[in-house]
């Protein structure tokens, strides 16, 4: 049986092509009457990450951060949760991946870049 | 690569890479105000070094996690802030102190002052990084660093008393001026045990795949590597002790320092102290800013290494671009290099618990690393320095700021 804590929360994410994009910053879970939650998805993104700071912190680090759109991956994507967890997306395709694409963008125009 | 050749070639980098600006600063100004009394605070930084060396390669070896990486995860994203800030703000303090340090080499060698070159040497040292990969970095700098070897040859030169450099082993209460003592012997520690080492070498050992094979050649090239390292900074200080300390000098700059070497090198002395300081400093500074990277990346589980693409992993290349560019300013600013070097060993040595406690956690949490947890005696050892190291430094820093 999986310990979310500990085996999932703050684990590295891989997608279908095994590129890291982001820890496991967040886990959805849904509430039902009479039984015990169940998972329904993983978070990543800024908003999430500040979620689970303290009020005092995430208020203050929330001014410098933009609150970008997060990246939820339904429990049905998961394909592995090892070392690392596996999912079938593809990363390039989400809001985490937004920086990353632009950054590689700019440095595909410097000499040398590759 | 034969096993044979990769373990020397992990010892030649090692001992070629352990001199930087702190070390050399810290080994000679101890040497020259208390001759050879802090080489036992030398030995024992070194000893813990060894430890958390050997420590960092085993658990890439056998969790295949970076320290960093095996931090977030265990701690869980609110605790990681803690080291992750701490460790960010002393590594650029660090990586200022070493950028200036090779900019004071580079004014010894052309008589422009040293904050002129912060730009061009912060794009030497980002170029090498953009256009190199690991071995590069590792293997290439750090054999150029083997030219610190002079140190070791200007110690024999100087033909220094052996039995007191025997007694300087052994512990010892300072002599005069406390504070002062304390505050050195304390600058040493961080010098010795800057975390950025550790978290470089795990990255690397996991860049460069390490598994269960790797760990006798991690034990050799800890041991044998860090402790031949720790022979170039006693080298400093033994020469320090021998040419400055009879005269009763205090050593308040580079200026000063970089007459380490006349004595017995004569005029090649000046050039060879510029010459080493500054490939020194160049192979620490690439070290730091790649931990620094390292570690926000693994942090937040971006793509990260040199070996990967810039387009591959983009924002661990745009975050050793900008600690770059962050590092470069207060050089170009003209901040003293050796205040920002002392200043940053000290913290160095106070911020350490952060980034040793919960890496001594995980070498005993059988979830990372198995049987192959800690013994007893790397636990004693590397709790107790630390320990010693941070409240030595909360104690001295302050002291110091207010005496000097």
């Amino acid at each position: 049986m999986l310990d979310l804590v500990r085996d999932v929360l703050d684990k590295q994410l891989l997608d279908r092509e095994a590129r890291p994009f982001g820890k496991v910053d967040g886990i959805v879970l849904e509430t039902r009457a009479g039984a015990p939650p169940r998972v329904v998805a993983l978070e990543v993104g800024v908003t999430t990450r500040l979620a689970r700071l303290p009020a005092w912190l995430s208020r203050w680090m929330g001014r410098f951060a933009r609150h970008t759109e997060v990246t939820r991956i339904p429990k049905e994507a998961v394909l592995a949760v090892a070392n690392d967890i596996r999912v079938d997306i593809d990363a390039t395709r989400t809001p985490s991946w937004r920086l990353e694409r632009r950054l590689a963008r700019m440095f595909a125009r410097l000499p040398g870049g590759r | 690569m034969s096993k044979a050749l990769q373990l020397a070639l992990g010892v030649v980098t090692a001992f070629g890479g352990f001199l930087e600006a702190g070390s050399i600063a810290t080994s000679a100004q101890a040497g020259s105000e208390f001759g050879y009394r802090l080489l036992w605070v030398l030995a024992l930084g070194t000893l813990c070094l060894v430890f958390l060396v050997e420590m960092s390669g085993r658990l890439a070896a056998i969790s295949h996690h970076t320290i960093a990486a095996a931090v977030r995860e265990r701690f869980g994203f609110t605790f990681y802030l803690l080291p992750l800030v701490g460790m960010v703000l002393v590594g650029l303090l660090t990586l200022v102190a070493e950028l200036g340090a090779i900019c004071i080499a580079l004014q010894f060698a052309t008589g422009i002052a040293f904050q002129w070159w912060a730009v061009p040497v912060v794009f030497v040292v980002w170029a090498l990084l953009w256009g190199g990969n690991f071995d590069l970095i590792e293997n290439g700098v750090s054999l150029l660093g083997l030219l610190t070897v002079v140190f070791i040859v200007a110690a024999f030169r100087e033909q220094p008393p052996l039995r007191e450099i025997a007694a300087g082993f052994v512990p010892s209460l300072p002599p005069h001026d406390g504070g002062r003592f304390w505050f050195l012997a304390v600058s040493i520690l961080g010098a010795t045990l800057t975390p950025y080492l550790f978290y470089f070498y795990s990255s690397g050992a996991v860049e460069e795949h390490w598994d269960e094979r790797m760990l006798n050649t991690n034990r050799i090239v800890a041991s044998i590597g860090m402790g031949f390292g720790a022979v170039l900074s006693a080298a400093v200080l033994i020469v320090s002790a021998t040419v400055f300390g009879p005269r009763g000098i205090r050593l308040e700059s580079y200026e000063q320092i970089a007459l380490l070497l006349t004595d017995s090198l004569g005029r090649w002395g000046f050039a060879l102290f510029a010459a080493s300081l500054a490939v020194a400093c160049l192979g620490a500074a690439l070290e730091i800013t790649l931990a620094l990277a390292y570690m926000v990346a693994q942090g937040f589980g971006w793509s990260w290494g040199e070996n990967l693409g810039h387009q591959e992993a983009a924002r661990f290349t745009a975050t050793y671009t900008l600690t770059l560019v962050l590092a470069a300013i207060p050089v170009a600013l003209g901040l003293d290099p050796l205040r920002v070097t002392n200043l940053s060993m000290v913290l160095n040595a106070a911020a350490l618990p952060l980034a040793v406690m919960p890496f001594l956690v995980l070498m005993n949490d059988r979830d990372y690393v198995g049987a192959h947890a800690n013994g007893r005696l790397a636990n004693v050892v590397v709790l107790v320095v630390t320990v010693l190291a941070c409240l030595l430094a909360v104690v001295s820093l302050p002291l110091e700021l207010v005496g000097g």
